[in-house]
């Protein structure tokens, strides 16, 4: 399914919107042009980044001063490049790519298992370095295959973290992974901005630091391109988006990555009245076990105007811009696992490589002798899988299937 | 080592090495929450928060993220 969908449609909304002072777009601002190296090893990577990239991360953050910047004329739009977010459909658990021309960041990296899915795009799309890593909050349906990523990429200007830890192994092998690659990480502050080729990702929350759940420390981003804004919420609960209001942040946006997989403990009304979004999208796996998403939130969404896309229905969604119009591009075909051999130029047994190729229909658990479609989001571990083509030949080595994903 | 990685409407999504499991609130004995260390009994379905661990564990984390925040300074 392809949509254009125009602004001019929502041009009362905007004008509305404008005189209760609430439409602020953020004006773009342009990174150093040497900042994608071309990078071919670890060795060499960690070398490109002290010598050719001494501005790091540090340099590229900026205080806001006012939610009043300078709105971007629809002639300037025009001549903007095509800013691309794919959300990716990894079941059960997040990942977000933008792409504005060579610049590049990733919001969170699918659940555990999901390394296949997330590195063969990569791979695919020839992305071996990020301006940006943002780890939203440490639960691993968020950060579980982070650390594949890390080792994966030749370079990553600045890892974005909110100032929490977990205990889990996941989060755990997420530091062993920083640590190793010696990539620079951030704690953001709300309010921040970071420049992103021609666009700004404005840092919403976490506004406090004193919440009981993680969810609440989620990083939301709100980016802005030409006249086009995306929030991207996390898994911010009702008590961050409270914050959030109290902040008094800009949050009208056009698109909302709907927080927590549409969960019913987010999206309150009046979170989503200041939004205002046209286009929600959420990323949730299929047949969940949490009743995600919450009918009440769907039923708000609709309410609020909201054409919805969900990946567990809509599969990968692309939302392409050039600042002005947005194209949705939301076709259930199921990214593949086959990968995809690792590029000659990574040598070192401390990167991860993209994993080997196969026809593979069905994962089995060695340890559980649970058997799980490729795409679900509780997949085991590398080590403990062993690989089926046909559903009957994991009954027949006395698998069972997966309760989450029913293959 | 079993944690809890976050408590989902009456389950307890768990990492146990590099797996995720799922484990009924209603199954697990202690003040469970997010971050729990738990310890599996042999003779049945039931789990109980070390404490002890839990404690230790986070504690370990916080010292390893605050090398990290002080090594980008």
């Amino acid at each position: 399914m392809r949509k254009v969908l125009s602004t001019g449609t929502f041009l009362l909304l905007f004008v509305l919107i404008s005189l209760t002072g609430c439409s602020t777009v953020g004006k773009a601002q342009t990174l150093p042009a040497d900042i994608n190296q071309s990078l071919t090893s670890y060795t060499e990577s960690i070398m490109a980044e002290e010598t050719t990239n001494p501005s790091s991360f540090g340099g590229e953050q900026i205080e806001s001063t006012s939610p009043e910047v300078e709105q971007i004329s629809s002639k300037e739009a025009d001549r903007l490049e095509t800013l691309q977010v794919t959300v990716f459909d990894v079941g059960q658990g997040d990942c977000i790519l933008i792409k504005i021309g060579e610049h590049t960041a990733l919001i969170d990296a699918g659940d555990i298992g999901q390394e296949a899915l997330i590195l063969n795009y990569l791979h695919d799309a020839q992305i071996r370095q990020l301006d940006y890593l943002v780890a939203s909050h440490p639960h691993a349906d968020h950060i579980g295959s982070m650390s594949a990523v890390i080792r994966y990429m030749d370079n990553i200007d600045s890892i974005l973290m909110p100032d929490v830890v977990h205990s889990t192994a996941t989060f755990e092998q997420v530091l062993e992974a920083i640590e190793h690659r010696d990539f620079p990480v951030t704690i953001p502050e709300a309010g921040a901005v970071f420049e992103l080729g021609g666009a700004s990702i404005q840092v919403i929350a976490p506004n406090n630091n004193n919440y009981v759940d993680l969810n609440n420390y989620s990083i939301v981003l709100r980016l802005t391109y030409g006249e086009v804004s995306f929030l991207c919420a996390g898994d911010a609960e009702d008590v961050s988006e409270s914050d959030q209001l109290s902040a008094n942040h800009l949050l009208k946006s056009d698109i909302l990555k709907v927080a927590h997989h549409g969960s019913g403990s987010s999206t309150t009304w009046s979170y989503l009245e200041r939004i205002a979004p046209r286009i929600a999208v959420i990323s949730v796996g299929e047949e969940n076990t949490y009743g995600h998403p919450d009918s009440n939130v769907l039923e708000l969404l609709s309410k609020a105007g909201c054409e919805v896309y969900r990946t567990d229905k809509d599969g990968t969604v692309t939302f392409t811009t050039d600042g002005h119009d947005i194209t949705v591009d939301a076709n259930k075909v199921q990214m593949t696992t086959e990968v995809t051999k690792a590029p000659e130029s990574v040598t070192t047994s401390e990167t991860t490589s993209p994993i080997p190729k196969t026809s593979t229909q069905y994962i089995g658990n060695k340890n559980s002798n649970i058997f799980h479609s490729t795409s679900c989001g509780t997949l085991p571990a590398e080590k403990n899988r062993t690989y089926f083509e046909l559903r009957e030949e994991a009954i027949s080595s006395n698998f069972r299937p997966c309760k989450n994903c029913k293959p | 080592m079993i944690v809890v990685d976050r408590i989902i409407n009456g389950i307890a999504v768990c990492i146990k090495e590099d797996d995720s499991i799922e484990i009924p609130l209603s199954s697990i004995t202690g003040a469970v929450k997010e971050g729990s260390v738990l310890r599996a009994c042999v003779s049945s379905d039931q789990y109980f928060v070390d404490t002890e661990k839990t404690e230790s564990r986070r504690e370990s984390m916080v010292s390893r993220f605050d090398r990290l925040k002080k090594r980008n300074r």
